[in-house]
């Protein structure tokens, strides 16, 4: 391999990197996460507007519902796994978004996608286990009319 | 859907009609504090068309300065929270969209770099990027083990050169927009950019001499 000596050299492999790195796009999977925050929060999640307050306490007090939900459910399904062996479709939480429960029989589609720590406090799903560094895979239950309804999370 | 490089999960290519295209709306065409504004009453569209505009320079901005494509995934999506709570606070007067952005990203870059004071493994799709099929296999291996090179020295690079680095010569910001970006005077992204690439010689002479035996995707990834 060459020596990278000169200020030409250096200018040329940068240009080959931008180059290369011009053609990489996130992956199918950030925009759907993200496009689902955006659903969440326009059926009455997030607020987006810096007046909002009132829309602001509601979503806080609606997160704070689901966190603490979620908690629930954890330590039930902690304590589930500590007392027996369960079988493993067991092992996960549901956390319902929008819309009316989804109706057993319903068509939906299961969505796996990872998202970021961020992005699921923003619904409301918050760890118990203290702040968490990485993204998490989730299931997103996105209904027939397009909207994400649910997020399955694995324990 | 398409199965991961890793085999962990599956990616969706597209999640439903519904997510689908800023393009259907005309949001496309539209500047950006327009979608901005937009974004700010409640405009999906316009909303996914900012997406589409800028999750791409984002995306690569974190990568490069976090050496790792996952993690550069989740500081996309905490931008675009930020954006969606935030749009109405954006001032297109003070700053251009795209600074505002890599303000966002920069931030939560380095919060995730503070956090994880350890070493980051280089994705694995990071070092064996895909290229293009060329009729010079031989030329092509020198290249993309230059290119490793080079990505490894500005990973191990103090953030404060690195991002300089990555915004004006591997993503053509501008030197004023970089400013404004780092909160500092033109002049200093000068000098910074200047000492970045003499570091830059240094760091990737010294990867060269490296022992072979030394794992070729850990590095330390510098703050």
């Amino acid at each position: 391999m060459k020596p990278l000596d000169g200020h030409d050299e250096l200018t040329a492999t940068l240009r080959a990197l931008r180059d290369e790195e011009a053609h990489i796009q996130p992956p199918a999977c950030v925009r759907s996460a993200v496009l689902a925050a955006w659903d969440s929060a326009d059926r009455g999640g997030l607020p987006r507007q810096s007046g909002e307050v009132a829309k602001a306490g509601t979503w806080r007090v609606a997160a704070l519902a689901a966190g603490v939900a979620l908690a629930v459910a954890l330590t039930r399904l902690g304590g589930e796994l500590q007392s027996a062996i369960v079988p493993p479709q067991a092992l996960a939480a549901m956390v319902h978004l929008v819309g009316e429960p989804i109706a057993d029989g319903e068509a939906v589609r299961v969505v796996r996608m990872r998202m970021a720590p961020a992005v699921l406090a923003s619904l409301g799903i918050r760890s118990t286990a203290g702040e968490l560094a990485d993204a998490v895979d989730v299931d997103v239950i996105v209904g027939e009319d397009g909207v994400a309804r649910a997020i399955r999370l694995g324990m | 859907m398409a199965r991961d490089d890793s085999g962990t999960f599956w990616r969706p290519d597209a999640i439903t009609p519904q997510m689908g295209d800023a393009a259907d709306s005309g949001a496309c065409t539209m500047p950006d504090a327009e979608l901005m504004r937009r974004t700010a009453a409640g405009d999906r569209s316009a909303f996914a068309a900012l997406y589409q505009r800028h999750s791409a320079s984002v995306y690569r901005f974190a990568r490069l300065m976090i050496g790792s494509a996952s993690a550069a995934e989740d500081v996309v999506q905490e931008v675009f929270l930020v954006v969606m709570r935030d749009a109405s606070r954006f001032d297109a007067a003070r700053a251009s969209l795209s600074s505002y952005l890599y303000g966002v990203a920069r931030h939560h870059t380095r919060r995730r770099l503070l956090r994880q004071r350890r070493f980051v493994a280089l994705d694995p799709r990071d070092a064996t990027h895909e290229a293009a099929a060329d009729h010079d296999p031989a030329g092509d291996l020198l290249r993309a083990s230059e290119l490793r090179r080079l990505r490894r020295a500005i990973v191990a690079m103090p953030s404060r050169y690195r991002e300089v680095l990555v915004m004006c010569e591997l993503q053509d910001v501008s030197y004023a927009d970089a400013a404004l970006t780092l909160g500092c005077a033109i002049g200093t992204v000068r000098s910074r950019l200047h000492r970045a690439r003499e570091l830059l010689k240094t760091k990737m002479r010294r990867i060269e001499a490296q022992s072979p035996s030394v794992h070729a995707s850990s590095i330390r990834c510098a703050i």
